[in-house]
């Protein structure tokens, strides 16, 4: 079996593991980042097609009975595929308290200790708002039923330069528009020395002799030696490689950490056992309504994949933000059947009928999306074949919260003299969900910050509780629903984390 | 002309028809492949399978180009769970016709027919039931993306695979937009 060695170990090339690539790059440490998935070439690999079989080549979904999470096993992770949505949580997310009261975020953190990592972010990536003569079709007929009942609306800010506005985000941007991961800070880390290797599945964590060796204990060369190993498995070959390491920064994702966590608790006999707990996922709810004959048409194919409008009109009342959805035909028939309410029955799903209602698809229908401050109340856990099971209880305030912010989203419809479209979720396969389900892209929390391992995994600082040296700063770090899409918090909380341990480690290697 | 004995395996025959019988063999393999034109493609096509399956799209997305030499492709392609599911949908589209209305092929019947086909077939019974609405999600979802032709176009629902540069907003844009709550885009 081979070794190698390397003084950074990054887990996770997505959002929480470019950032410490890039900085401890730059740094001057050698630096090493190790992705699941497979290598991804922005201007070769990418493809506008809707085929599943290019599809799933980086998408994987983790299922249960009432909830499916999405996420990608690729360089870049999730950037490469999103809608480069990018914005700021708003301050009562990092205000959030569970049921007994206690805040889910440390409590030195808030919005305004955020503010300035989210301006570093937004500058690495461009992030800018869209402009007023960009915004799409189908956000403007949003923005125009939002203020027919006298609702807000805001234009959204993106990732993007010189947008093609091509409405293929989701299939990865063939124009190196959309700014992902892919074009910037990866690029950047491995012109500064950073290497990094795909199709590698780190499986578990052990810690070496000394890791423990704190920066006021020890010798320099204790403190400066290599604490762990990671052992990892080529997802192609099978060939096995050990890494041995002095800092490691996990940034699998909300689902990979937890599962690498989980299989090696053996060797991490310390480890919190909040692992793999309190998974918050930004409840969305979904419907679907035909346009008012006063409305002009909306365009679900053209201009970017997000619709350029959110509306913040409820956030503080109803702890949701609403936007239009324009999902491309794949996503759509993928995942849910309509039928004109009132006017077909719910087997009208096929045939004539439904074919005269999907002739108004691409310019007379509408979907509105919530999301929402929904509570941490998913997990995931390890079965005895390796692979992570996922759990949502069905609370009864979830479903009110879901019932309640369908009823708002079905309210905007109707009150606009538009008619409500029944909107049927199916698996994969066709069988219809009967039953209240949230889909979600946008999952945090399964190793959560907190400011003790009763409550967390990782302290405030990103530092796994009782293993100094192993950080973690992608998205299984933030504490709870951020309303908003993740990505910026999660980019924010990675440089922030990152910004520390660069100081700390710096100073030690020069000692 | 000299007749030439040609040995092909243990049978000796006449080399005009060896040849003759190879050409056949091969364009009609070369035509199934080249329909599909992919590979992972199970080779057992039975003569009308694939006009029945046809009938069965344009049954549940009327519209479609029943003659579409790909547009069946989905139900071949060994990357889809269906695959297995092919042959039982096929016999029991042709099984029900008969039964319902004494008609056999089920292509040969009007569209009213046809869908009451499959509504019966949908009633069936669990496994039935399973196989059809597998059937009818694969269907759609190869209607509606396009994916069986290689613009992957769909008229039905004018969607294009490839971005085609249209206007993607209104020039009065202004009058669509409401009153906002950020300076910027970011809630507080």
């Amino acid at each position: 079996m081979k070794t190698k060695f390397s003084d950074v170990l990054i887990i996770g090339s997505g959002f929480g593991g470019a950032v410490p690539a890039l900085r401890f790059a730059k740094a001057g440490f050698q630096t090493t980042i190790l992705d699941k998935g497979p290598a991804i070439d922005p201007y070769k690999d990418f493809v506008q097609t809707q085929d599943p079989k290019y599809i799933f080549k980086y998408l994987k979904i983790i299922k249960s009975r009432n909830l499916s999470l999405n996420y990608v096993e690729g360089e870049g992770g999730g950037s490469g595929f999103y809608e480069c949505v990018t914005l700021r949580s708003p301050s009562i997310t990092f205000d959030q308290r569970d049921c007994t009261g206690r805040k889910l975020w440390p409590a030195n953190l808030d919005r305004k200790s955020f503010d300035p990592f989210y301006d570093i972010g937004e500058k690495m990536m461009n992030v800018h708002q869209i402009h007023e003569k960009q915004v799409p079709k189908s956000g403007l007929i949003f923005s125009s039923l939002m203020k027919n009942l006298g609702y807000s609306v805001d234009r959204a800010r993106y990732a993007v330069k010189n947008c093609m506005n091509c409405g293929r985000c989701i299939t990865g941007c063939i124009y190196g528009a959309k700014q992902s991961l892919l074009v910037n800070y990866l690029p950047t880390a491995i012109d500064a020395g950073a290497k990094l290797e795909s199709n590698l599945d780190a499986v578990s964590i052990k810690p070496l002799p000394g890791y423990q060796s704190f920066l006021d204990k020890g010798s320099n060369e204790q403190k400066w030696g290599f604490k762990y190993q990671v052992l990892c498995k080529n997802s192609t070959s099978g060939e096995q490689i050990t890494f041995l390491t002095k800092i490691l920064f996990l940034a699998g994702g909300t689902i990979g950490t937890p599962k690498m966590l989980l299989a090696s608790r053996r060797y991490l006999p310390d480890l919190s056992d909040e692992v793999g707990n309190n998974i918050a996922f930004n409840g969305s709810v979904k419907i679907a309504g035909l346009l008012p004959k006063w409305s002009p048409d909306a365009d679900l194919f053209t201009g970017r994949s997000h619709p350029g409008i959110v509306s913040y009109q409820f956030v503080n009342t109803n702890k949701v933000m609403i936007s239009t959805a324009k999902p491309l035909p794949l996503q759509l028939f993928g995942s849910a059947r309509l039928t004109l309410k009132d006017e077909m029955t719910k087997n009208d799903y096929w045939g004539a009928k439904h074919v005269k209602l999907m002739k108004m698809l691409r310019r007379r229908i509408i979907f509105l999306v919530a999301h929402g401050m929904t509570p941490p109340s998913a997990k995931v856990s390890l079965g005895m074949d390796g692979n992570l099971k996922l759990h949502l209880k069905m609370t009864d305030n979830l479903k009110t919260y879901y019932d309640s912010t369908k009823q708002l989203l079905e309210s905007i419809i109707t009150r606009n003299g538009g008619r409500l479209i029944n909107v049927d979720f199916q698996k994969l396969g066709g069988s219809v969900i009967n039953h209240t389900h949230f889909t979600s892209s946008h999952q945090v929390g399964s190793c959560r910050m907190a400011d003790s391992k009763k409550n967390g995994v990782v302290d405030s600082n990103g530092e796994l509780f009782d293993y100094p040296g192993i950080f973690i700063t992608d998205g299984s770090a933030i504490p709870g629903s951020t309303i908003v899409n993740v990505s910026l918090t999660i980019l924010a909380n990675a440089e922030r984390i990152t910004s520390e341990a660069v100081k700390r480690y710096s100073k030690l290697k020069s000692a | 002309m000299e007749k030439k004995i040609v040995n092909t395996g243990s049978n000796k025959i006449n080399r005009r028809k060896a040849i003759t019988q190879l050409l056949l063999g091969s364009a009609g393999v070369a035509t199934c492949f080249s329909s599909f034109g992919f590979a992972g493609i199970n080779s057992s096509v039975t003569p009308n399978e694939k006009w029945v399956l046809a009938a069965f799209m344009e049954t549940i997305v009327p519209g479609l180009d029943k003659n579409h030499p790909k547009l069946t492709r989905v139900f071949y392609d060994t990357f889809y769970q269906f695959v297995k599911y092919r042959k039982t949908l096929v016999k029991d589209l042709l099984n029900r016709s008969k039964k319902l209305f004494n008609e056999n092929t089920f292509i040969q019947l009007p569209r009213v027919k046809r869908e009451e086909v499959v509504q019966r077939a949908l009633q069936a019974g669990l496994i039935k039931n399973k196989i059809y609405k597998g059937a009818i999600y694969l269907s759609q979802i190869m209607a509606y993306t396009g994916l069986f032709n290689s613009e992957g176009f769909c008229s039905i629902i004018d969607f294009k695979a490839e971005y085609n540069f249209e206007s993607t907003t209104y020039q009065n844009y202004k009058d669509f937009l409401g009153k906002n709550l950020t300076f910027n885009g970011n809630y507080a």
